[in-house]
């Protein structure tokens, strides 16, 4: 683009005007503020004048050469007169007929319908108006002359719209054309007129130049006029209703821009279009709102996607009608209007089903939706009461409490958790704007074939809110249901340990293993938890389950160190089992240099530090063979010898045997409990015999023999027959030696019930939790009332239900219970005269 | 039971001021007349009763005892309004100056035939014998339990006892009703 001076400025290489001589001229008056004072250094160049109109190539004017003179720049300036023939002064029927021939277009232009066809050419009817204006002084009859013609304009215009047979939506189409041929019309007049806006308008300031004035009172007359400004918004409305209702685009749709465009040229955009525009959307939705919301005619979750869609349609209808400081004022009221009020009952509703078809896309929509409309506060309350108490849709609260399907709790629960922790980091985050540096990939403009660069994905941070309703609702629902979660997933656990890595890498297993932990805070019964794992632990430890020590100890360190310093104490079964494995040699040492090996060689013995296994003692054990107690009590010698003070008593529940055994298809060793090598050992004498004859050689009680019975004759592998057949073993059932037994394998394992858990021992294990847990309270209690010498009963239940906290929660009776017992025993006593405050009796 | 000290006889009827077999027989009835009638005596000696029925060396008192002796007691002060019902509110005042706020709007409490519940309530309990908590609170609950068994604080400091017979009592009066 070059500019005008350049374009002006003689070329250089010829001498043009220098060949004339520079004349000395007198000052001359700055004349108007030029717009090109240039002061150029370069030698005094021949400038021409330009004027301020100068679209007309009107050399025959003469013009004046007024020059700015500065002080600096002794520029002495060439004037240029061109000598020609004089010019005429225009006679008065010139004048007459270019005045009449300008008014003639005017009134032309300014009649709608006229076709348009001007009296004279462009060029004519603007040097009729210079000439009316400039020489002839008529620019106020011009003037007035367009004024008279606008209003008369203006009048028949809203006239005809008014009386417009079209209606509503069809009308706007006569309107929008009445505005674009009004418009284009002024701007011809305009440029037609230019000399009146110049030279008669510009030197009167307070005048309207004349596309101000045809606008002025085009605005007046039409878009003001009440009927006008009522048939532009029926219009509008009805169109908005029209799509609405149908869903689809009115075959008029087009019109709707244009009829923007108009207004916002005449200023009216915000009053008239988009008002209406607003206030329509928001009255529409509403109502639909209500109607789909009453009466139960739609699901929430159906409800939702409709917003959804709704809201779109509107975006798609707001971008391609509105202008675009309209479309998202336009786009928030549809979501408004819609969801106000549907919130509460959509977070409950809909939620419920999505999570329940774990429809995580949707969900983000959803919350997407939510954010927008300010709802996320009453969408967190009903995802956290959700993830607690549904009962339709398997969350906690449901898994936790659903007794028959205990074995599955921590599976399901973990299944439960992993989706709710996807929905946090992916579906309920708020989308942080990436910063200015993200963007500075840039962008290749050169040939390369590499594609443009995606947009950076925007950073997402997970909500929060959403975060802690989570912890809290599945706190919660661990809490509807007292001891048993925890007791789960210490058995998950033991599971897990036991089944082992199998070829899992490292991180895979341990991946499992935190997951399955990640569960343990939610649970307020500690001690329950470690009652189990650690009897667990111990089993897995004497029997050789465990995955492997490495994975054993990590875990217990984490434990330890994350939850619960209680499980420090697990540390000594390590060290107890590696002693007894250097004792073992000490004693397999001792016995080959006395020389009397014997079967000695084929013991293996653990000697357990009883306060660090959680084994109670037995009251009375299985009848050894003697060959057995023989060896055992040479070990007993050994170790007192080794240890005196020290007392061992043989616990046979946990002992484990290898036979090797003749069945008729071949030999085969079995790994079988102590329990079961014994009985199977019996029948080393006799192929028959009766419970009776087996309870009386072993000793057992009723119910470890059944149970030992059971597992070696009515499981998978059975090397005895049970007659009659049938899974459950009664005291006159009678046992053959099968020595039909087949197995696939030299070496069988015979599953026996003891490495897991029996419920008579979970049993046992949850009462002596019970018990542990009077003692604390007792403990507890006094400790509070020592230090506190006087409380009032609630006080009194509040302490001590701190005290107790890290490790279970207490139920009130319990406390009250334990309370009274104190009392009894006279530890504390009640105050005399406030029955219900507790005094401490040193 | 029924073995007093020679000093604790004399000194006690010296503190009464009577040395005479009639003016003992005159004494035993204003005594009894009062018992009926005065609360804080009554108080006094329900309490002293728990003591002085009890074995020595045992911890509560026979359920059997137990019962002869609320057989005796409770209907007496019931009678001449020693137990007259006090509103639990009034009852909670710190200073226990025992005020009797009479007929708290002229609620009713504790019927007669309320102490045969207890008696069969505590025999259905399978419990052995009464601890000296129970005892003690039982007077109180007997003064200020509503005759519905309405205005009871499970969250008071209340022995279990007395929890589960309200909760008996209720099922009783709902399964009567």
């Amino acid at each position: 683009m070059q500019d005008v001076f350049t374009l002006l400025t003689l070329p250089q290489t010829s001498k043009a005007f220098s060949a004339l001589p520079a004349q000395p001229q007198p000052t001359v008056a700055a004349v108007s503020t030029s717009r090109d004072s240039s002061r150029s250094a370069s030698p005094p160049r021949k400038i021409p004048r330009l004027d301020a109109a100068s679209d007309a190539a009107s050399a025959s004017s003469p013009r004046t050469a007024g020059v700015v003179e500065s002080t600096a720049d002794r520029r002495i300036p060439i004037v240029l007169r061109v000598v020609g023939h004089p010019v005429a002064p225009t006679p008065e029927t010139a004048i007459e007929a270019d005045y009449a021939l300008v008014r003639r277009t005017i009134r032309m232009l300014l009649t709608p319908g006229e076709d348009g066809t001007l009296p004279a050419t462009y060029d004519r009817i603007s040097r009729a108006c210079r000439a009316a204006v400039a020489e002839a002084g008529k620019g106020e009859g011009l003037y007035d002359a367009v004024k008279m013609e606008l209003e008369r304009c203006v009048r028949v215009i809203e006239g005809s719209l008014v009386n417009d047979s079209r209606k509503s939506v069809e009308w706007l189409v006569p309107f929008t054309e009445a505005c674009a041929w009004f418009e284009r019309q002024v701007g011809l007049l305009q440029s037609l007129l230019a000399y009146l806006d110049t030279f008669y308008i510009a030197e009167r300031p307070p005048l309207p130049s004349v596309k101000k004035l045809a606008y002025n009172m085009f605005s007046d007359t039409v878009i003001k006029s009440a009927r006008v400004v009522q048939a532009v918004t029926d219009g509008i409305s009805d169109w908005l209703e029209w799509e609405r209702t149908n869903r689809t685009a009115h075959t008029l749709r087009s019109y709707i821009p244009r009829l923007v465009h108009h207004m916002r040229s005449q200023g009216l955009y915000e009053d008239i279009v988009q008002s209406t525009y607003i206030a329509n959307t928001h009255a529409f939705y509403t109502k639909e709102s209500d109607k789909l919301a009453s009466n139960n005619s739609m699901s929430a979750k159906d409800f939702l996607a409709h917003a959804q869609a709704r809201s779109k349609e509107e975006l798609e209808r707001a971008q391609e009608v509105l202008l675009p400081e309209s479309v998202a004022i336009v786009h928030d009221t549809t979501d408004n209007a819609l969801l106000a009020g549907r919130l509460q009952w959509l977070a409950k509703d809909a939620l419920e089903s999505l999570m329940s078809a774990r429809n995580d896309a949707q969900l983000k929509k959803m919350y997407k939706l939510f954010a927008k409309v300010g709802g996320l506060k009453v969408l967190n309350a009903a995802f956290k009461l959700y993830v607690q108490a549904s009962a339709t849709f398997n969350a906690v609260k449901s898994i936790v409490t659903d007794a028959e399907k205990d074995e599955e709790m921590i599976p399901r629960l973990l299944d439960f958790k992993a989706f709710t922790d996807k929905l946090i980091s992916q579906a309920f985050v708020d989308e942080v704007p990436p910063l200015a540096g993200a963007r500075s990939t840039p962008s290749q403009a050169s040939s390369s074939k590499t594609p443009i660069p995606a947009p950076p994905t925007p950073i997402t941070h997970p909500n929060q809110e959403f975060r802690n309703a989570l912890r809290d609702g599945f706190s919660a629902g661990f809490k509807t249901r007292r001891n048993k979660p925890a007791e789960m997933i210490a058995k998950h656990l033991d599971k897990a340990m036991r089944r082992g890595q199998k070829g899992k890498r490292d991180e895979d297993f341990e991946a499992e293993l935190d997951e399955v932990l990640a569960l343990y805070p939610f649970t307020d019964e500690k001690d329950v938890f470690r009652a189990f794992y650690q009897r667990a632990l111990a089993k897995r430890l004497l029997l050789g389950r465990s995955a492997s020590d490495d994975f054993e100890r990590a875990v217990l360190k984490k434990l330890k160190e994350k939850h619960d310093p209680e499980f420090g104490t697990s540390d000594n079964m390590f060290t107890d089992l590696a002693l007894s494995r250097d004792l073992m040699q000490d004693f397999l040492e001792y016995k080959r240099k006395k020389g009397d090996i014997g079967t000695v060689q084929k013991l293996n013995v653990m000697v357990l530090q009883r306060s660090n296994w959680p084994f109670t003692a037995r009251k009375n054990d299985v009848d050894l063979p003697r060959w057995m107690q023989e060896d055992l009590a040479d070990y007993t010698q050994f170790y007192k010898r080794k240890h005196q003070g020290r007392k061992l008593d043989w616990d046979h529940a946990l002992g484990t045997a290898t036979l090797r055994a003749r069945f008729d298809a071949g030999e085969k060793e079995l790994s079988v409990s102590l329990y079961q090598a014994v009985i199977l050992l019996l029948f080393n004498e006799e192929s028959t015999m009766s419970y009776a004859d087996i309870k009386e050689q072993t000793r057992l009680d009723d119910g470890e023999l059944q149970r030992t019975l059971q597992s070696l004759a009515c499981g998978k592998k059975r090397v005895l027959r049970k007659q009659p057949l049938g899974k459950d073993v009664n005291p006159s059932d009678v046992f053959h030696y099968n020595a039909e037994f087949t197995d696939p394998r030299y070496q069988v394992h015979i599953n026996s019930i003891q490495s897991k858990e029996t419920p008579e021992e979970t049993k046992r294990t949850q009462n002596s939790i019970e018990a542990d847990r009077k003692h604390a309270l007792d403990a507890a209690i006094v400790r509070v009332m020592k230090a506190k010498k006087e409380l009032n009963y609630e006080q009194l239940k509040t302490a001590t239900i701190e005290a107790v906290r890290k490790h279970f929660v207490p139920e009130v009776g319990m406390i009250k219970q334990r309370i009274q017992g104190l009392v009894e025993q006279e530890y504390l006593r009640r105050d005399e005269d406030d029955m219900n405050k507790y005094i401490y009796v040193a | 039971m029924g073995q007093w000290t020679r000093k604790g006889w004399t000194d006690g009827w010296k503190a009464l001021g009577v040395d005479t077999i009639p003016a003992m027989k005159g004494t035993l009835d204003s005594l009894r007349q009062q018992l009926a009638t005065d609360t804080d005596y009554f108080r006094h000696v329900y309490n002293y009763t728990f003591e002085f029925s009890r074995p020595p060396g045992q911890r509560s008192l026979a359920l059997d005892m137990a019962q002869g002796f609320w057989a005796l007691l409770i209907p007496h002060g019931l009678k001449g309004g020693a137990l007259a019902h006090v509103s639990a509110s009034a009852q909670q005042d710190g200073d226990g100056d025992g005020d009797v706020v009479m007929g708290s709007a002229g609620e009713e409490g504790w019927k007669d035939e309320y102490t045969q519940w207890w008696f069969e309530f505590l025999e259905s309990s399978g419990a052995k014998g009464v601890s000296k908590d129970v005892w003690h609170m039982f007077l109180e609950f007997v003064r200020t339990i509503d005759a519905k068994f309405e205005k009871y604080d499970p969250e008071a400091a209340w022995p279990s006892t007395i929890d589960d017979f309200v909760e008996y009592a209720r099922n009783r009066l709902s399964g009567k009703a």
